[in-house]
């Protein structure tokens, strides 16, 4: 598949996200501004006299077709506004500007991880297959990455903050803390970020592993390792040169499919620990039935990950001379 | 078939998956009758464990124990018909879409794009938007399972159907729905197998996981709504409270997933078997 | 002493079926200089008898007998020693080069990394002497930096031969040279490969299952049937006076001959018949073949065959 028919997937796929994340509210059931209303049927009813539930109902043009009103709503979203966030009284994109940073922040150091990790043990497992470490590794990997992360979150909580105390339960950093020197706040960052990170990697370890692993024993079964073998090359040689090089080629896509479960994984441990990323945001905005604030935290969501399997996407194709030249 | 039993018993983590599901589906299964309270019953909140009381009683005076093994029957119930409709309609889609290529074409370009939308955040959007039952839940995970299972099929597919037993065989005069039951069919199989238990794995944590946050059905008793409400009590990280109330809910999701996922490797590894490896011969 | 000298050689692999003997008793000598053709049809055990003299084979296969190279027996190498001889004194062509060169890795890389694994020189020195070899089969020098995927099948196979002889060695094992490759380019790697051997003096295991090519540039043929080496001869010998019933059906199945296709089926080298084990086969079984294995022995001078018409025979 070529660049040209790659990226209209991409902009297919990224089309449907858009709309879905526009009609699928409007065709649920339920009145959207119920909730924002004195009605009984909503869950935190905000008072709001009539004039004001007019404005908002004007703002969102629900009395327009529905036509018009996704035209409107991607015509806001070229010119970079997501609406208006009920619960925080302030654009969407302001709100999400301030939780984006946390996310990636997590998500970027724990995948980081995770990758380097999986990667560098799923080589070891491949590589003996079978032997007693090969085993072990899958037999923990694997256990690990069947734990729930939250639960895995909890734990770790109770252990290292309440019973030992020597990281915090939770928030990305001490609130209202007065740091003296210039590494005190990125180190207080950084304490508040291993236990979160430390969820995040080992749940989801086991994807790069397994993913590498079957890629190295794939490879170490072609025809051309045998040859490489029977020129007498050494075993280290091999293995660089002939095994990893086309075993980790895929890594880079493999990778990017994982994304989708982090962003889970994400939800999870964000909520768990409080911490003040998008992930989390966008399940709170769930709970308060912030509609404008829900679809603009899924849509970033959601374009990031697509965004990044893109990238992948590209890279691979640079990278792999089979596709590369043509 | 004959293989697959033989397997089922003698790896050993096969072994193990099979021994804890088993152990599950029974507890599920019976739970109404072994239960010694009705898990929705209220009575005294938190009350420690006792004899009657196996793990004490939650924050409204629900027993504990009872929930656990009534949260056995939602979570595996849920995961069994997910992933069972799921990859049914994944190897019939598969099928067919290997099989006649104008299908297959625009089936692949459905499943690129499910595969490439991360699928949990559409999953809380629509979990917040419909009204939260158990046969909703299990209509969501259909509808973002059968992609996958889809594409792994059809690519068998369209390998097996290039393999000259097919064309000898097409040749005798046999037609395509003949060939498709009689040959591919049973070479599919295995695949479908793995994918299934592998798609219930994922179940199970996405279920638990939207019960955690809150969007599962309330009525029905899950493992993820013991640690919702868990995790909502304000004390739970400081005091003790966490031994009952956390640890068993989350002990059995992992052991559930852990059991399906030893299960799927396994089966995997004989579904797909990988050349040994090379190292030198004994003389 | 000769080039390469295999006694008694034995290969089986424990597989979930039975024990498979691919090679059952195998005695074959290369002499120096020498073009050695090994004919037999898939699955008769030739390329298993290759890669065990590279000491190739998974780890499931138990290899018993002796090989001599030169003198010194290869079984009793340790594998660092082994691995000193692979490339350099002993080289492998491997059948089907669409698979066996590394995808992802330029043409000329590949045949450098032959002479650097074996020569301490520079790498601007590898990378000249592996252009020598790559005229030598005729790879033009623009193309040399291309990946494998963007040759033809005739061009990977010459780049398999110049990997081979990148350095020098006494024996080059050609397994299948000519098995993907169509009626003129089959001619030509046929040439090179013969052009190869004259000028390096190198002994060349010519391993097919295409008797008219082992016709045309072996000096001596053996042919293989179910692990064992039926017949021996030259091909001149071979062609007018085949002694063993399964080389004459292998010479009435050619083209010109009329296309006869040997009855049966090759027998499963799990379950091998008794006796002689072409007897199911064979046009004119004499009732002993049932029961005897027959021994090779020399029928004409230079001229051995193993089968009861022609010589005694072994065991009952």
């Amino acid at each position: 598949m070529n660049i040209a028919s790659k990226s209209a997937q991409y902009l297919v796929a990224f089309s449907v996200v858009l709309a879905l994340n526009f009609f699928l509210p409007r065709f649920m059931p339920g009145d959207p501004l119920a909730y924002i209303t004195a009605d009984p049927s909503a869950d935190m009813p905000v008072v709001m006299s009539e004039e004001a539930r007019q404005e908002l109902e004007n703002y969102y043009g629900l009395d327009r077709p529905l036509v018009e009103q996704f035209g409107e709503y991607v015509h806001n979203l070229v010119r970079g506004d997501l609406g208006w966030s009920i619960y925080f009284n302030a654009p969407v994109s302001d709100v999400l500007m301030g939780h984006l940073k946390w996310t990636l922040l997590l998500v970027g150091t724990s995948a980081a991880i995770y990758v380097a990790l999986g990667v560098a043990l799923g080589v070891i497992s491949a590589w003996k297959r079978n032997s007693k470490t090969d085993t072990t590794l899958l037999v923990s990997i694997l256990s690990l990455g069947s734990w729930p992360p939250f639960f895995l979150a909890m734990l770790l909580i109770i252990l290292f903050s309440a019973k030992l105390g020597i990281l915090p339960m939770s928030g990305a950093e001490t609130p209202w803390a007065n740091h003296s020197g210039v590494l005190a706040r990125p180190l207080d960052i950084g304490r508040h970020l291993v236990l979160p990170a430390t969820a995040l990697v080992l749940t989801h370890l086991a994807g790069v592993y397994l993913l590498t692993r079957n890629s190295v024993l794939g490879v170490l079964g072609e025809n051309y390792i045998l040859a490489a073998r029977a020129k007498g090359i050494s075993e280290r040689d091999v293995m660089l040169r002939h095994v990893l090089r086309n075993a980790l080629l895929p890594i880079v896509t493999m990778v990017a499919l994982t994304l989708g479960f982090l962003v889970m994984g994400a939800i999870f441990v964000e909520t768990v620990f409080a911490y003040p990323g998008m992930a989390r945001l966008l399940y709170d905005a769930t709970v308060i039935r912030d509609y404008p604030l829900i679809q603009g935290s899924l849509l970033v969501l959601t374009v990031l990950v697509v965004a990044a399997n893109f990238g992948a996407d590209m890279l691979y194709s640079r990278l792999d001379p089979r596709v590369r030249r043509q | 078939m004959r293989q697959l039993l033989q397997l089922l018993v003698r790896q050993p983590l096969s072994l193990v998956g099979v021994s804890i599901l088993a152990l599950f589906g029974l507890v599920a299964i019976l739970a109404p009758y072994v239960a010694p309270f009705d898990p929705w019953e209220r009575g005294t909140p938190m009350l420690p464990p006792s004899g009657s009381h196996l793990l004490g009683t939650n924050d409204i005076g629900q027993d504990l124990f009872s929930e656990l093994l009534y949260g056995a029957r939602t979570s595996l119930f849920i995961a069994f018909f997910a992933s069972v409709a799921s990859t049914a309609i994944g190897v019939s889609l598969g099928l067919l879409s290997g099989y006649y290529s104008r299908l297959g074409f625009v089936a692949m370009r459905v499943v690129d794009v499910f595969l490439l939308v991360p699928r949990f955040p559409l999953i809380i959007l629509i979990a917040t938007l419909l009204t939260p039952s158990v046969w909703n839940l299990i209509l969501i995970f259909v509808i973002f399972g059968w992609p996958r299972t889809t594409r792994i099929i059809r690519s068998e597919v369209l390998s097996q159907r290039n393999r000259e037993y097919v064309d000898g065989v097409h040749m005798l005069g046999a037609r395509d729905p003949y060939i498709i039951r009689r040959y591919v069919f049973p070479q599919v199989l295995p695949l479908a197998l793995v994918q299934l238990v592998l798609e219930a794995s994922h179940v199970i944590l996405a279920e638990s996981g939207l019960s955690f946050l809150g969007l599962g059905d309330p009525a029905a008793k899950s493992w993820g709504a013991m640690l919702h409400y868990a995790f909502e009590y304000p004390s739970i990280f400081i005091s003790d409270v966490w031994v009952r109330w956390m640890l068993p809910p989350g002990a059995c999701i992992t052991l559930a997933v852990l059991a399906l996922v030893f299960l799927g490797h396994a089966w995997e590894e004989w579904a797909n078997p990988r050349l040994k490896q090379w190292a030198p011969a004994r003389m | 002493m000769s080039c390469l000298d295999i006694a008694g050689l034995r290969v089986c692999f424990a597989t979930p079926e039975g024990l498979v003997r691919a090679v059952d008793g195998v005695d074959l000598t290369v002499g120096d200089n020498e073009i050695l053709g090994l004919v037999g049809e898939t699955g008769c055990g030739k390329t298993v008898l290759g890669l065990s003299i590279m000491r190739l084979l998974p780890r499931n296969a138990t290899m018993e007998g002796e090989i001599h190279y030169n003198g010194l027996s290869l079984f009793d190498l340790d594998e660092e020693a082994m691995r000193n001889i692979r490339g350099k004194e002993i080289a492998m062509m491997l059948q089907n080069p669409s698979t066996s060169l590394n995808p992802v890795m330029r043409i000329q890389d590949q045949v450098t990394e032959s002479v650097l694994a074996h020569n301490k020189v520079r790498k601007r020195e590898a990378k000249a002497r592996s252009l020598e070899f790559l005229r030598f089969v005729g790879i033009p020098a623009d193309r040399v930096r291309d990946y494998p995927h963007e040759f033809s099948g005739g061009m990977r196979q010459r780049a398999a031969l110049a990997m081979a002889m990148a350095c020098g060695p006494s024996l080059v094992i050609a397994d299948e040279p000519t098995k993907m490759l169509d009626g003129p380019r089959k001619v030509q790697i046929l040439a090179l490969i013969q052009r190869m051997q004259q000028e390096s003096k190198a002994s060349v295991l010519f391993i097919t299952h295409d008797l008219l090519a082992a016709f045309t540039v072996c000096h001596r043929i053996a042919v293989m049937y179910a692990g064992e080496i039926v017949e021996l001869a030259t091909p001149g010998e071979l062609s007018q006076h085949p002694l063993h019933p399964y080389a004459q059906g292998l010479l009435e199945s050619v083209p010109r001959r009329g296309l006869k296709p040997i009855a049966g089926a090759s027998p499963s080298l799990v379950d091998l018949p008794s006796g002689c084990r072409f007897h199911p086969r064979c046009p004119v079984a004499l009732p002993a073949c049932h029961s005897s294995h027959p021994v090779m022995c020399e029928a004409v001078a230079g001229h051995f065959v193993r089968c009861l018409r022609h010589g005694p025979s072994g065991s009952s």
